[in-house]
This record gives structure tokens, sequence and C-alpha cells, in this order.
């Protein structure tokens, strides 16, 4: 029996499609993740089919009564917006006149902080098996690598890389991401205390934090935040809650702490980070 | 192998079902280390693809094996080009390659996507600013894991290749 030929030659195929590839490789990534985006919204049922550690096992059924609707977080989007306009504007203002008291009394005077700003932003795409999420703001909108990222009132990662318009958000559940937290506990005196220590993702939905000394009293379902960093955080925010904890194998002096982050990375479309500097799009 | 003819249909709903496997937290199960390594399902076909289809037809499977693999990862492209590359290279060789031995089928996987991956990166290296930690021993550990587990997934493959169209010698 003779061999069936195609009717290309290998190298025309091989010329052809590398081609392809290359103009695929050049895409604006706007339109090349949008091929990722179609793939992940048709396929996401069977995606999301997953190990006990997925992250819709994240979200405690106890604290959906946290949550309001898709139409009455909008209004409050919405309403945040408005206010946040209304500041600039105030800010403005109130500049105007500093300068103004300043050129009058002749004295140089500090600028008080303004506090943070919010930094509003969608998510494009949920690598979820990487703990990794897109999203549609980047250098250009004011947003640093480090910078808190926030949804439904809870820490959900840090900004990991910043593109001009884009920026890629580590989540707190990553193996890679690690940051300073506080514990919520009790000292040998009984006094509440709010014990800080690094807490690290398990890369399965978890995040682990060792190195607290088992002097500290420290129960399941205390609430864990996020550490207020100079420049970064200006007031502590909850992270997740206490969701185990035991002697750490390698040093009995120290408890080793499982939590589980309140975040429902499933049902975030938006998100936001805080930028503690003032930033005017340009 | 002679007369083969590429079912495309089932080569497309397989790689569908590879991609699907490979991109979403299926494969989690199998997953090991705190670095979720998971096997490549994606590469384990393509050398199956390479070694047993003709030349031509393997090329362009690979360039579609290798869109797979970039549609589950928001970066599109440094998969096509670096399949396509590789393809052109193992079916060159492919009489060769043609190794029915376990072990030595397992070196070829563990090789072919040591070579793929690091060249799908460094592609990825210039086009995009991801980086990843801990990447060479990502990398190794994955293709350690896709060689172990290849022979084994090339029996099913084998035993379902003529649905494909590919037709083995035994």
């Amino acid at each position: 029996m003779r061999k069936k030929q195609s009717r290309f030659s290998k190298p025309v195929v091989v010329s052809v499609f590398l081609l392809i590839g290359i103009i695929f490789l050049f895409l604006p990534k706007r339109m090349s993740s949008k091929f990722h985006d179609i793939f992940v919204y048709i396929f996401s049922p069977v995606l999301k089919i997953s190990a006990p550690y997925n992250f819709s096992s994240i979200t405690e059924s106890a604290l959906e009564k946290d949550y309001v609707s898709k139409e009455k977080y909008d209004l409050i989007l919405q309403k945040n917006l408005e206010l946040e306009k209304q500041l600039k504007q105030a800010i403005r203002a109130r500049n105007q006149t500093l300068e103004m008291l300043e050129t009058v009394s002749g004295t140089r005077q500090r600028l008080p902080d303004i506090g943070p700003g919010h930094i509003w932003a969608e998510i494009i795409t949920k690598a979820l098996q990487r703990s990794e999420l897109d999203i549609n703001r980047g250098k250009n909108d004011g947003l640093k690598e480090g910078q808190y990222v926030i949804a439904n009132d809870n820490v959900i990662g840090t900004i990991w890389q910043v593109f001009n318009y884009t920026a890629k958000v580590k989540l707190l559940t990553d193996i890679d991401h690690k940051m300073i937290v506080e514990v919520e506990g009790l000292d040998q005196d009984n006094q509440q205390v709010y014990i800080r220590a690094f807490m690290k993702g398990d890369g399965k939905g978890l995040c682990t934090i060792g190195e607290i000394k088992t002097s500290y009293k420290i129960e399941q379902g205390n609430f864990v935040y996020a550490y207020a960093r100079p420049g970064y955080l200006n007031a502590p925010l909850v992270i997740g809650k206490v969701l185990q904890i035991f002697h750490d194998d390698s040093n009995p002096l120290f408890w080793k702490i499982i939590v589980r982050p309140l975040m429902d990375i499933n049902n975030i479309d938006r998100v936001f980070a805080i930028s503690m500097e003032p930033y005017e799009r340009q | 192998m002679k007369g083969n003819d590429m079912n495309w249909f089932v080569f497309a709903i397989t790689t569908l079902i590879a991609a699907l496997i490979q991109g979403g937290n299926l494969l989690n199960f199998a997953s090991f280390t705190e670095y979720t390594i998971k096997p490549d399902l994606l590469i384990i076909l393509l050398i199956f693809i390479c070694i047993y289809a003709e030349p031509s037809k393997a090329v362009a499977a690979s360039f579609f094996i290798g869109f797979a693999a970039d549609i589950i990862t928001p970066a599109m492209g440094p998969n096509m080009v670096s399949y396509v590359i590789v393809a052109s290279l193992l079916t060159t060789f492919q009489r060769v390659l043609r190794l029915n031995d376990l072990l030595l089928d397992s070196g070829l996987i563990f090789i072919t996507a040591l070579i793929t991956a690091s060249f799908s990166s460094v592609i990825s290296c210039f086009t995009t600013d991801i980086s990843c930690h801990h990447f060479l021993f990502r990398l190794f550990a994955t293709a350690l894991y896709t060689a172990i587990l290849g022979p084994f997934i090339w029996l099913l493959l084998r035993a379902y290749s003529r649905f494909l169209g590919l037709k083995i010698k035994r």
C-alpha cells in the first residue's frame, strides 16, 4: 500500500506554522489574552473541577451573610467613585487654600497626609493554578509592586509585577507570596495582643504562619490581619481566620498556624489596590 | 507504519481533553511538592504524534498542541513556536525515535520536555516580563514527572491510535 503523502512538504508546513506562531507571539497582550479569556469562559465548569484544596472551598458558608448582592455592590462602587471624585476636588481646593496661606503668611507649611487612594481595577484573567490575577491597571495608573490588593473588604494579595497598562496580583495563597501579618491572641496575662509574624501561602488555597511562641494563646477562628506598613497600608486589614493551630514539628517552642483566607476569588470581578501616594491619572 | 491519515476531529478532541486536564485544577490531585509539580500531558501527546504521524501532519498537529498549551496561559505564542520547532526536529529523526522501550521512551520524553519548556521560557522572556520562582527546579521536576508518566500514557495512546488515524506497527 502506498504511503499517503500530504499536499504540502514539511519545510512549507514548518515555515507557515512558525510564522503564525510568531505573529501570535507579538500580538498585543490585550488581544492575545482574549483567547485565554474565551477558553476559560467556555470551559470554566470543567477547569474548576478540582482537588479538595480549591478556591471555592475557601469561603465559609457562615461568612456568606457578609456579602452583598451584585446590584448593591455596583451601587456602593458607584458611590465610592463619586466620593473619590469629591475627595479629589476637596484636596485640590485645600491645596489652593494652603498655597494662598503660605503666600500671605510667608511661612512654609508641610502638607498633611491626605490618606490612601483606591485604584480600582477589573480582573482580566484568573490564573488560579498559579494563584495569580491579571488586572487592567498598571504603571500608568499609579500601581507599584508591593501594594495591597483588596476585594470584598479583605486583602487578597499584593501587586507582584507591574506593566504599563496591566499588573499581576499574587494571591495570598501562592507558594511564593510572603507578607507580615498580625494574629489575634492572648499573652501570658490574658491581655489581647496582636502578634506580628510572617505568613506565606501553601500553594493549595491556604496560608501558614510559623515562629509564634507557644506562650501566646491563639485559638481557632481568631482573625489574622495584614500588618500596617508605612507607605503601603495605614491600618491593619483582615485577611483570614486561624483554621488550625499545632506545635511546629521542627521547633516545639513555636506554633504552626494554618490560615484560611476569607477571599472568594471565584466571585470577584473587581479589586482595588491601595496607593498611599495620591496619583493624578495622566 | 503505513498509510497514516490523521483523523483531525479525534485529534482535536484529544488535544482539548489534554488541555483541559492540564490547564484546570483536575491534575492537582496528582501534583506533588509545594510547587504543585504536574506532568505535561501536551508534551507527551506532542512527542507521540511527532513519532508516529506523517511529518508534515505532525508539524501541523504540533502547532495546534502548542496553541492548546498557550491558551491555558495568558501569554500566546511561546509554546506554538517552540512546539513547531521541536516537532520539526523530532519528525526528522522519527524512525530512529521509535524505540518501543519504556526506559528509552522515558528518556526521550524527559529530554524533549526539558528542551521544549526551556525554549518556551526563553521565548517568553523576550516578549513578556513573566518570571517564575525556582524555575530550574520546576523545569526539571516537571520534565521528570512527565518522563515517568509519559510511557504509560503512550501505551494508552497506542491502543487509541487507530482512532487518531495512526497505524502503528507493534
